[in-house]
């Protein structure tokens, strides 16, 4: 039996003092593609950051592919929210690319040529390669982007985590992005993606957790976005409206 | 007699004869610990130790401004640098003596508890981090001053020219302060290159670099004791209000002018070195307090690089905003 990609029991999460997650229970499969979803405040960056170490103050068990993360840092790649990053700091596309080989090469030793070479492979394959020598603070939002899931890529993770991975994205990235995410998971890697575009999810993804405060629903995206279940979310019907 | 004439012009005596033969002689009389290191400089032996002192402390605080501008954290710097004057002034009262080896120390111990302070204050006190910063900048200056107020009405010989801490003086520089700067400079230099990678990571993405297993609070302890080290050697020189600017501005000049970090440290360094070295110099010789000489000086370059730099620069950045419109149309 495939472990779960990520398994939450009993979690609760704080900033501040104040909570923002309670009593989370969920189980998010291996090697299928699926979202966070939930409104502004639900807490889902928050879930997704407390699993990952990120939030100081967490109670609960987390397993990622069924062990501690301590365990099992090289093989999860984590792409965070845009606004994590530092902004205008001095580092090329190919710099940030390479940091993928630093969980196994270490934080001292160089990159083999081997490294090199998976560098030049990946970011080829999301179309950044003649980015390569331009600084990341030049770069638009898609493009930006598309140099991050390349440095998730060239850390060879078997399980993909990102944070609003679209926003300020364009359309023809996002479309880019969905569809090397999908190709991940035919070929066996698992992707969780913290999202608010909840049509999006209904067409690309396998999977979706639907938060506030805790999880309203989990399943199968038809499944879990009726508008029962997003009414307990959202306190209305959001696809309805539109 | 030509021959008299030819052996006392030896190449060892030639080499006085091109210089301030009166202000050379204590130098070329005393070995200092950097053994006539400082006679080869064309300049008089007192201005030497200057230049070279206060180059090796625009050296260090070039070299590591970027911990502070890059992280957003430069305001944390001025609070740490003003919290010096305090342990200056604490460590005097202790000692009763103005030993240039124990001021620091007490510098460093009062700019480290000031960075303490700022943090418990954040997280435990819930402030923001401006309103935090602020309260540790204002009230060290407050016991700081009010020390070297209540040392210099105490009438103790001893204390004239504490006060030199608060804008900076390189008068009475001596060849020893030379040696702690540049020992200072090898630690800062050494933790760089070691710790360059992991330095960049965890400033351009915290989030990544801990899930990659870095305990990012030791990152974020490295650097703050090498801003200690940064604001520490600078602030007998430069004075403790003025210190964050050569702090920030050597980086703000380097940033200008290169998009990756490893041209950008040595760059804001010998930027930094420069402004010492020349301010340092200027400062001597007009009779001015060193630290508005050197800031001043810093700043003009900055200003230039902003304007002017080709890439980043204003001008470039307008011609390119221009070049954009010409072809859209």
């Amino acid at each position: 039996m495939t472990e779960p990609a990520l398994r939450l029991q009993g979690m609760s999460a704080s900033y501040g003092g104040r909570p923002v997650l309670t009593g989370v229970d969920v189980e998010i499969p291996a090697g299928v593609l699926s979202a966070v979803v939930g409104p502004n405040g639900a807490g889902k960056s928050t879930m997704v950051k407390a699993a990952l170490g990120l939030v100081p103050s967490v109670r609960g068990t987390v397993r990622w592919l069924g062990q501690p993360l301590r365990r099992v840092r090289k093989r999860v790649a984590y792409v965070p929210q845009s606004d994590a990053v530092a902004k205008d700091f001095p580092i090329t596309a190919v710099q940030v690319v390479e940091m993928g080989r630093y969980p196994h090469r270490g934080w001292l030793r160089r990159l083999t040529p081997g490294d090199d070479e998976l560098v030049a492979d990946v970011m080829a394959q999301v179309g950044v390669t003649d980015l390569a020598d331009r600084p990341i603070d030049e770069l638009s939002g898609g493009q930006r982007q598309r140099v991050f899931l390349a440095r998730a890529l060239a850390q060879r993770a078997e399980l993909i985590v990102l944070d609003e991975p679209f926003t300020a994205v364009d359309a023809r990235t996002e479309a880019t992005l969905l569809e090397i995410l999908t190709g991940l998971c035919r070929d066996g890697a698992s992707v969780i993606a913290v999202h608010h575009d909840l049509r999006d999810v209904l067409d690309h993804f396998d999977h979706a957790v639907l938060m506030a405060g805790t999880v309203v629903a989990a399943g199968t995206p038809a499944d879990v976005l009726t508008p029962d279940s997003l009414e307990r979310a959202y306190g209305m019907a959001p696809l309805a409206a539109r | 007699m030509s021959a008299v004439v030819a052996g006392s012009l030896q190449p060892g005596a030639l080499q006085p004869a091109s210089l301030q033969p009166g202000a050379l002689q204590p130098g070329s009389l005393q070995a200092g610990p950097l053994g006539g290191l400082l006679d080869a400089l064309p300049l008089s032996y007192p201005d030497a130790v200057v230049v070279v002192g206060t180059a090796v402390v625009g050296f260090v605080a070039g070299l590591l401004g970027p911990l502070a501008v890059l992280r957003q954290r430069s305001m944390f710097g001025d609070a740490m640098s003003h919290g010096t004057l305090a342990g200056v002034a604490v460590a005097f009262l202790l000692t009763g003596a103005k030993v240039p080896e124990l001021l620091l120390l007490g510098a460093a111990v009062s700019a480290t508890l000031a960075a303490f302070a700022m943090i418990a204050l954040e997280r435990t006190g819930r402030l923001r981090s401006d309103a935090a910063i602020g309260v540790v900048l204002s009230v060290s200056l407050t016991l700081g001053i009010v020390l070297l107020t209540g040392i210099s009405d105490s009438g103790n010989a001893q204390q004239s020219g504490l006060d030199e801490y608060l804008l900076g003086q390189t008068a009475g520089m001596v060849e020893r302060d030379i040696v702690v700067a540049l020992a200072g400079a090898g630690v800062a230099v050494v933790v760089i290159l070691l710790g360059f990678r992991l330095l960049r990571s965890a400033t351009f993405d915290p989030g990544f670099t801990a899930v990659a297993g870095v305990r990012t609070w030791v990152v974020d302890a490295a650097s703050t004791g090498l801003l200690a080290l940064a604001v520490v050697l600078g602030v007998r020189t430069v004075g403790a209000i003025l210190m964050v600017a050569l702090l920030v501005a050597p980086v703000v000049t380097a940033r200008q002018l290169t998009t990756r970090l490893a041209a950008l440290l040595p760059l804001s360094a010998v930027v930094g070195a420069a402004c010492g070295a020349v301010g340092g110099l200027v400062s001597g010789r007009a009779e001015l307090p060193a630290g508005p000489v050197i800031v001043l000086l810093a700043t003009a370059l900055a200003v230039l690089a902003v304007v002017l730099a080709p890439r980043r620069g204003v001008i470039a950045r307008a011609r390119a905003g221009r070049l954009r419109e010409g072809a859209a149309r």
